[in-house]
């Protein structure tokens, strides 16, 4: 009796798993001998292909900028790869949860991370933290975008002088939101410098949720990319104060520059799809080309501009180490100075 | 009322009922799996609904969902171990009603009382979006203090007799929770070097080692297979008298789970103990529940499935996630191309609305398919004592490996099981440690943002209409017992 | 809740779990220490008011919480908790499937099945199935020792 229930709950599960299989384009549902995706096909020279689903772990919250872009990655790679990739946030810790079990993951080539420029920095900010930039080895890079500055609108400022200004007045109490030493929170520590004020810290998992925070009257400032801005860009309570590239954004070309504003400095972030070091070089192998693919479909990088990124194109691990150990070289000091 | 017709059409053509249907009967499996939970089983799915139109996609992972949800019970009720976190409670007081033979009224009780729960929350998704939308944006740290305050001391203090044993394992359970990397800045806390401790301990695999192993150690309590007394399957019949006499508890627990949905960082599984005390306090006959008592199912179901409609509404309306599973539903809408916010009701109103009206439909099919699955699974019941405990034992540490593929959790598993069961002997209560651990980053982040917000004086947060609603809530809440208590003195000494 | 006879022994090995907190608190960021602090002050209040009330009321609870369990069946449970403790163990030892067969068998007997086809067939199919269902479903590859 007990057998045949078994076998009933066992056959329901097998049907519907086989029937959302056959459903979807890339398969995986199957087991081990499934790579019969149509669209890839390309044999590696090293013969080491995917067989089951990849996770990519994504250290901050669903709806932010990695998470996005970590999605659309999965979602090309599993055309291209044929099996399932699947993103799992792991947040927390401002990004130092998801990255050192990034780390820590085993280099087998079925778990890759979402990483970007600022987390090369936490081994140096953050006691306790384990990795470093060689912990992972970076695979794509395709993504570089400045942030805009983003003010609750009952603050009453609309520049980054009357923000600043304000500040002054109010030394700690105007709430700056987001998780430490990322993209949210590194124009706070560049303002702050520059300028001499200091704002309070509010701490929060992501982007998404620094600005419903923000957009709550929770608190007052935060830092935002374009692609975490857009679901509330026409929100009546934000206010959009500066953006902190080199140049204006395109989107946006009424909004000063921070440098324009007087404060001399500049923030972009790149991101990066990784694999834990130690991977093995067939593995590698595979991922450079992988990559390739991906980043090279025109249809990924219209998806990834029309969701507000602004694409860049290195893929392979010589290419992105190459660009990470230039930009790690050129801006340790900076930063280290200015938030350590 | 147009748009709901269109939406209607939507949901109704074939290909996306079908989606409806497996998508609630795989959510099912998946949450009754221990060691699933809600959010995982929507992960797994999302690339699958790539290929899908968006409406069908979405329908999908509303199915996911909402079975994920409610499928976590029935493991919970059957044999003691919570196939999700939210089914916690469930598991308490639905396995006590299988030891006194009820088993079949419970399953049933639980299956109405989520699809209920589920029903009545996507109706207000479908009609008091717009109005319960507020609700989400003006919740911040402060109020996210209060509720987690609210319902560590329901737990902790709603104990007869020694409050101190309640809080003691409160504040511990809180310490433990601490262990780790600071939800904040992420530094390290009592890692002792212990690599598979920097993310903390486990939940899952601690709850299900909580709950389940003092029920296996209990039937080795007395001798006998307990096949005919023990572990009788009732008849699963639903009984419109068991929802009448608590129709009270029910509408009471579905408006707190679709509450807390509509409250971000806040789930089912908070929903659900919040709920299960609140029926205990509210309740007529209060020292029934932890034996059996079908009002106790009823609170925590309810509540659990409540919350599925409630978070997707800030979801839809501001793209803000009411709970974790919703949080996957916003990276799903944009994979898709959806955008929340008014867009979603204008451009797109057609997926909005099949998701809207898809959702009471995917609630009312989970009704059918839950009573479908529980008359085979009941069966389950039907075996002696010494197959039953060996097979939770086996099943539960898988359930317990499986959540991180860690061995290390399953370490977790057991140590809890045995400190659970030397607490249950020595009647400390096991409540605290669930909410505790669920509630515990949520409680220091929100503590640690207040007072970064009111930094002169914190007594300002009280200048927060919110916060003022939910201190009320807390102070009322844990003075009713004790006021009840003195108007029944008064009652019998005038009598 | 009322004050059972091994309290005392309880609240004691609360108090040395803290103990070991405490003990760590020395290595973890100032910014980061004052909650747990909190928490771990909180629970030593705690313990301190229980203890005292089990001094204070000692002779009552010896009296009335007298009975409890007889050796045999603590022994009894306790035996099966190293037997789980084991099984555990040995899973990444030998194996997933073999561990559990092993353990299950173990179980039915030491419970008091005397069903010897069950003995064997219920463990077995258990395993297997198990295995199967999360290796190829669910994609969670069981730990194989150097068995399966």
């Amino acid at each position: 009796m007990k057998k045949r229930l078994v076998g009933l709950m066992m056959a329901a599960v097998m049907g519907s798993a086989m029937v959302l299989g056959g459903c979807s384009g890339s398969s995986g549902s199957s087991g081990s001998d499934s790579q019969d995706s149509g669209t890839s096909g390309e044999e590696e020279a090293s013969g080491w292909t995917l067989d089951q689903p990849v996770t990519i772990i994504c250290p901050y919250g669903a709806g932010g900028g990695q998470d996005i872009a970590a999605r659309l990655f999965a979602k090309y790679a599993a055309e291209y790869a044929g099996v399932n990739f699947v993103v799992d946030n792991q947040t927390g810790g401002s990004g130092t949860i998801g990255n050192t079990a990034i780390s820590m993951a085993e280099p087998d080539g079925y778990t890759l991370g979402m990483f970007c420029n600022v987390n090369l920095y936490d081994q140096f900010l953050v006691d306790g933290v384990t990795y470093t930039e060689d912990s992972f080895i970076q695979e794509a890079i395709f993504s570089q975008d400045p942030t805009v500055i983003v003010a609750n609108a009952s603050l009453g400022v609309s520049t980054m002088d009357e923000l600043v200004a304000l500040a002054e007045e109010n030394p700690g109490e105007i709430t700056w939101g987001g998780p430490e030493f990322t993209a949210q929170t590194y124009p706070r520590i560049y303002v702050e410098n520059a300028t001499g004020v200091e704002f309070g810290k509010m701490i929060f998992d992501g982007g998404n949720e620094s600005l419903v925070a923000v957009a709550g009257g929770n608190c007052d400032v935060t830092s935002l990319f374009a692609s975490e801005f857009a679901a509330m860009s026409d929100n009546e309570d934000l206010v959009v104060l500066a953006t902190t590239g080199e140049e204006r954004l395109d989107s946006m070309s009424d909004v000063p520059t921070m440098i324009e504003q007087g404060v001399d400095a500049t923030f972009t972030q790149w991101r990066s799809i990784v694999l834990p070091a130690g991977a093995s070089d067939e593995v590698i192998a595979y991922y450079d080309d992988l990559c390739a693919q991906v980043l090279a479909d025109e249809d990924f990088q219209k998806e990834m501009a029309d969701s507000g990124f602004n694409f860049v194109n290195y893929s392979g691990h010589e290419d992105c180490t190459e660009f990470m150990e230039a930009d790690f070289e050129a801006s340790k000091d900076t930063i280290i100075a200015a938030a350590g | 009322m147009n748009e709901i017709l269109i939406g209607l059409t939507t949901v109704l053509q074939p290909f996306n009922l079908v989606l409806c249907v497996v998508g609630t009967m795989v959510g099912i499996v998946f949450g009754a799996l221990p060691g699933f939970s809600a959010t995982m089983a929507v992960a797994v799915f999302i690339p699958f609904s790539y290929v899908l139109e968006p409406s069908g996609a979405l329908l999908l992972l509303s199915g996911l969902y909402c079975g994920a949800v409610y499928g976590g019970s029935i493991p919970a009720i059957l044999l003691g171990i919570p196939g999700t976190p939210a089914s916690a409670p469930t598991a308490m007081e639905g396995r006590a009603m299988v030891r006194k033979g009820e088993s079949g009224r419970a399953l049933a009780v639980c299956t109405t009382a989520s699809s209920f729960g589920g029903v009545a929350s996507s109706l207000a998704l479908l009609f008091l979006a717009p109005v319960l939308t507020v609700i989400a944006l003006r919740v911040g740290p402060p109020e996210q203090m209060m509720i987690a305050i609210f319902g560590l001391s329901v737990v902790c203090l709603l104990v007869e007799g020694n409050a101190a044993k309640g809080l003691l394992v409160g504040f511990f359970a809180l310490l433990l929770a601490t262990i780790g990397q600071d939800p904040q800045v992420g530094y390290q806390r009592f890692t002792f070097g212990n690599l598979n401790l920097y993310a903390g301990v486990s939940l899952v695999p601690i709850l299900i080692g909580l709950f389940s192993f003092p029920e296996v150690l209990g039937m080795l309590e007395s001798d006998g297979q307990g096949y005919n007394e023990v572990n009788k399957a009732g008849k699963l019949i639903v009984d419109f008298k068991d929802y009448w006499n608590n129709k009270f508890c029910l509408v009471r627990s579905t408006i707190i789970g679709i509450i807390i949905g509509i409250i971000p960082a806040a789930g089912p599984d908070i929903a659900a103990f919040l709920s299960y005390n609140q029926a205990k306090k509210a309740s007529k006959h209060p020292e029934e529940f932890g034996k059996g008592t079908v009002e106790g199912i009823i609170g925590s179901e309810a509540a659990n499935n409540g919350v599925t409609g409630g978070s997707l509404i800030p979801l839809l309306s501001l793209g803000i996630p009411g709970s974790a599973p919703a949080a996957l539903f916003l990276s799903a809408m944009y994979i898709h191309g959806l955008q929340p916010g008014s867009q979603l009701f204008t451009t797109n109103a057609d997926t909005a609305y099949s998701l809207m009206v898809g959702f009471v439909i995917i609630n009312i099919v989970m009704f059918f398919l839950g009573l479908l699955f529980c008359k085979v699974a009941n069966f389950i019941l039907v075996i002696p004592k010494s197959v039953l405990a060996t097979l939770i034992v086996i099943l539960a540490t898988v359930g317990a490996y499986a959540t991180n593929k860690s061995m290390f959790d399953v370490i977790q598993f057991y140590i809890a099981g045995v400190v659970g069961y030397i607490m249950v002997k020595n009647d400390y209560p096991l409540s605290p440690v669930a909410l505790a651990l669920l509630l515990g980053s949520m409680l220091e982040t929100s503590i640690s943002q207040t007072i970064v917000m009111y930094p002169n004086n914190i007594l300002e947060m009280f200048t927060r209409p919110y916060t003022i609603v939910f201190t009320l809530l807390v102070v009322v809440s844990l003075l009713w017992p004790v006021v009840r208590k003195q108007i029944s003195k008064k009652g019998a000494k005038t009598i | 809740m009322k004050l059972k006879k091994w309290d005392l022994l309880v609240c004691i090995g609360f108090a040395l779990v803290l103990m070991i907190f405490v003990s760590d608190l020395g290595n973890t960021n100032e910014a980061a220490r004052t909650y747990p602090m909190v928490m771990i002050i909180a629970s030593f209040v705690c313990i301190a008011f229980l203890i005292i009330q089990w001094i204070r009321k000692r002779k009552t609870i010896l009296e009335e919480d007298a009975g409890g369990m007889e050796k045999k069946r603590v022994l009894y449970i306790v035996v099966y908790c190293v037997a789980v403790l084991l099984y555990i163990l040995l899973i990444d030892k030998l194996g997933y499937v073999v561990s559990t067969v092993l353990f299950g068998i173990y179980s039915l007997i030491y419970l008091g099945n005397r069903n010897k086809l069950a003995i064997i067939v219920i463990p077995l199919a258990a395993a297997v199935v198990l295995y199967l269902m999360f290796s190829n479903i669910l994609f969670v590859q069981l730990p194989s020792g150097i068995l399966i």
